[in-house]
């Protein structure tokens, strides 16, 4: 098992490094959440070299027709880099690896896709090194479809959770409707108007993200899954520097006999963040019941 | 020719669609299909409708394209040998282990990936070939560029959606409704959530504007301008959105596609005021606001919803006819008219006659002036010929 954390920001691979096994990054010019330029990578690449830990590569975006040469060129300079491992959302990436002869190097994460024990051994059996389950599952889900892949899955332990990936430019076409000016250096979020949490939204040039209200946060679920799962990741999008840092340690020491002091410990030192055990325990409904939406989830 | 693919939510509905000009119907069954929840097809029905369509030499395609969690996928196989039994010509799917899935159990059904699957690339599309698929459904987030080219690039053939609600995230990738409301979006529950309006903040500062709040909300898809296009690019298939959709809906905006198509294959070209002319005609039963979508290359606000829509439609569907005996037609009655109203009565036969009503009855004879029962019949001399199933609808505005 390996805990990966993936960043963005250079700079907090020197606080992490002795407690993660590997880092992921992207590079902006084929992603939605990843800031860097090849030159960045560079520099990651040294240090991951530096500081013995393994480099894993990402691209998270759905590949349009005019952007597959951008993004296969990428691949191609990554690849010089030597990665770990690259996860992908797009079968275009896979086509492409394939042709190279490095497709056993691909992780795919098509983020909400992957929920099932048959989908996970088809791609398993495409000769790909591992699959990232979708993060919407249940704990008991999860576990099934560990037993059935023999542990080759990855799955997000911790940080906030991507819930939506658009194509559209949602801040920048409101913001031009209300005749407002969208500024890429604040931090956007969004509050349904009957609700009191707010959620991350992220605008970039692929198109927008929104992120959920709460942090995930399973210790306990991870001393569970340990053996089960190939790699966990951990994702310090709109995480401070300090709570990451913490997050990252937590999951390194934690045992069967810490683990309450060490979730409480946490919880007390960022009173204002909601933490939460995201779908682990919370079975979604396949069909509507016969309740007001918004009730729902106010319950 | 290219395919005139139609939705359909149970048995009439789909026939209203094949009488209407569909090439093909998709449906959902009771089970693993996204509208599931709304399915009226049990194999009994999917059975009737694909020897309805068969005669017809029409195809019906059947929707498994639920994101799957394990628990759902008891019973599929005998799901899968069942369809393959009753003959249905393809199954649209999302979860790629359907596909070795359905090489077993249902081999001689044809294999469609699903826009859930956002293919918005040749090398995907490609790729899907070499596992043995047969058509792949476009993401909806694809311009007509951008289909022009894949569509040189690869030897499957591509189905392209034409009309329709459009969801405002990738298909597939948005789990709104999952937390918002513990309703799997990708398993059927979607709640629209993007529709809900939000307060929008920058830096925690609030920059929402409190009577226009934000919102994901997009405007409906229609290709009107961009069909003939289509048919020049070698797209093998046109998909309307909307297996909820009224049979109204279905029968309106299905035959003004078909006529549309057989217009360009006809003359081989259509100027901007015999768009406008179908732009019109789809008015009559559109109930969004719609644009062309992702087609022109455009992202901006004018793609979205942002305030409360207003209603659209501007013809309303009023009744059906049941028959016709020596030009008086019986007719049962689906919304309120009276004898003063403008109405037009179209069918598979009937294209857009004006109707004026001189007098109306019911069952027991009575002189009606109004017709306001849901359901019920009246009776109505009608100078030309109409048939059964033909529409009736009020020019409201």
């Amino acid at each position: 098992m390996q805990l990966l954390c993936s960043i963005t920001h250079i700079d907090l691979i020197d606080d992490i490094w002795e407690d993660v096994d590997g880092i992921i990054v992207g590079a902006k010019a084929a992603s939605l959440k990843y800031p860097f330029t090849l030159d960045e990578l560079v520099t990651i690449k040294k240090k991951c070299q530096m500081y013995d830990i393994d480099l894993y590569f990402e691209v998270d975006i759905l590949i349009k027709e005019t952007k597959r040469t951008v993004v296969f060129d990428l691949l191609d300079f990554v690849m010089k880099l030597g990665p770990k491992g690259i996860y992908f959302s797009d079968l275009a990436i896979y086509d492409y690896a394939l042709k190279k002869g490095y497709h056993d190097l691909l992780i795919y994460d098509p983020m909400t896709l992957m929920t099932n024990s048959l989908d996970a051994i088809f791609f398993l059996h495409k000769g790909i090194k591992g699959v990232t389950l979708a993060r919407e599952l249940t704990l008991d889900e999860i576990v099934k479809i560990c037993d059935m892949t023999n542990g080759q899955v990855d799955m997000q332990i911790a940080g906030f959770i991507r819930m939506a990936y658009s194509g559209r430019h949602f801040i920048n076409d409101y913001l031009d409707y209300i005749d407002k000016p969208y500024d890429k250096d604040k931090t956007y979020m969004i509050k349904e108007e009957t609700r009191d949490k707010k959620m991350h939204i992220y605008e970039g040039r692929e198109g927008t993200l929104i992120y959920s209200e709460f942090v995930l946060l399973a210790l306990n679920e991870y001393l569970k899954l340990k053996d089960k799962v190939a790699r966990f990741i951990i994702d310090d999008r709109y995480l401070s520097h300090d709570l990451i840092i913490d997050i990252i340690k937590a999951h390194r020491v934690v045992d069967e006999d810490n683990v309450s002091s060490i979730e409480n410990e946490l919880k007390e030192r960022y009173p204002s963040i909601y933490f939460d055990t995201g779908y682990l325990y919370n079975k979604t409904m396949i069909k509507k019941e016969e309740k007001d939406d918004r009730a729902i989830s106010a319950e | 020719m290219i395919e005139l693919l139609a939705p359909s939510k149970d048995l009439k509905k789909a026939k209203v669609a094949i009488d209407h000009g569909a090439d093909a119907v998709y449906i959902g069954g009771k089970s693993f299909s996204l509208r599931s929840r709304a399915s009226n097809f049990g194999l009994d029905e999917i059975d009737e409708i694909v020897k309805y369509a068969h005669k017809r030499g029409k195809k019906v395609y059947v929707t498994v394209n639920m994101v799957f969690h394990d628990d759902d996928l008891k019973g599929i196989r005998q799901y899968l040998n069942d369809l393959d039994r009753i003959g249905v010509d393809a199954l649209i799917i999302e979860s790629f282990a359907m596909i070795e899935l359905m090489k077993k159990e249902a081999p001689h059904v044809e294999i469609h990936i699903s826009t859930q699957a956002s293919s918005l690339n040749s090398n995907t599309v490609m790729t899907y070939k070499r596992w043995g698929v047969n058509r792949v459904v476009l993401g909806r987030e694809c311009s007509m560029d951008e289909i022009e080219v894949i569509a040189k690039r690869v030897d499957v053939p591509l189905e392209v959606f034409i009309h329709g609600g459009m969801c405002s995230n990738y298909s597939g990738r948005c789990t709104l409704s999952n937390r918002m409301c513990l309703r799997d979006a990708n398993r059927g529950g979607c709640a629209h959530s993007c529709r809900w309006r939000y307060e929008l903040y920058a830096d925690d500062e609030l920059v929402s504007d409190k009577d226009k709040l934000f919102s994901m909300a997009s405007k409906d898809l229609r290709a009107t301008a961009f069909i003939e296009r289509m048919i020049k690019s070698g797209v093998a298939s046109l998909k309307i959105e909307g297996r909820m959709k009224s049979e109204y809906y279905i029968a309106q905006i299905t035959k003004t596609y078909r006529k549309m198509i057989d217009e360009i294959y006809a003359s081989g070209h259509l100027d901007e005021e015999r768009i406008r002319y179908y732009d019109s005609e789809i008015a009559k039963a559109e109930n969004r606001i719609s644009d062309n979508g992702f087609l022109d290359g455009i992202f901006n606000s004018d793609k979205q919803i942002y305030e409360k829509e207003a209603a659209m439609v501007t013809h309303d569907f009023v009744g059906q006819v049941l028959d016709q005996v020596d030009g008086i037609a019986k007719v049962e009655v689906r919304n309120r008219f009276t004898i003063d109203d403008d109405l037009e009565v179209f069918g598979p036969k009937v294209d857009n006659e004006s109707l004026k009503i001189k007098e109306m009855y019911d069952e027991d004879h009575n002189i009606l002036t109004l017709a306001n029962k849901p359901m019920s019949i009246v009776y109505i001399p009608i100078a030309f010929r109409v048939y059964k199933g033909d529409m009736i609808r009020k020019v409201s505005r």
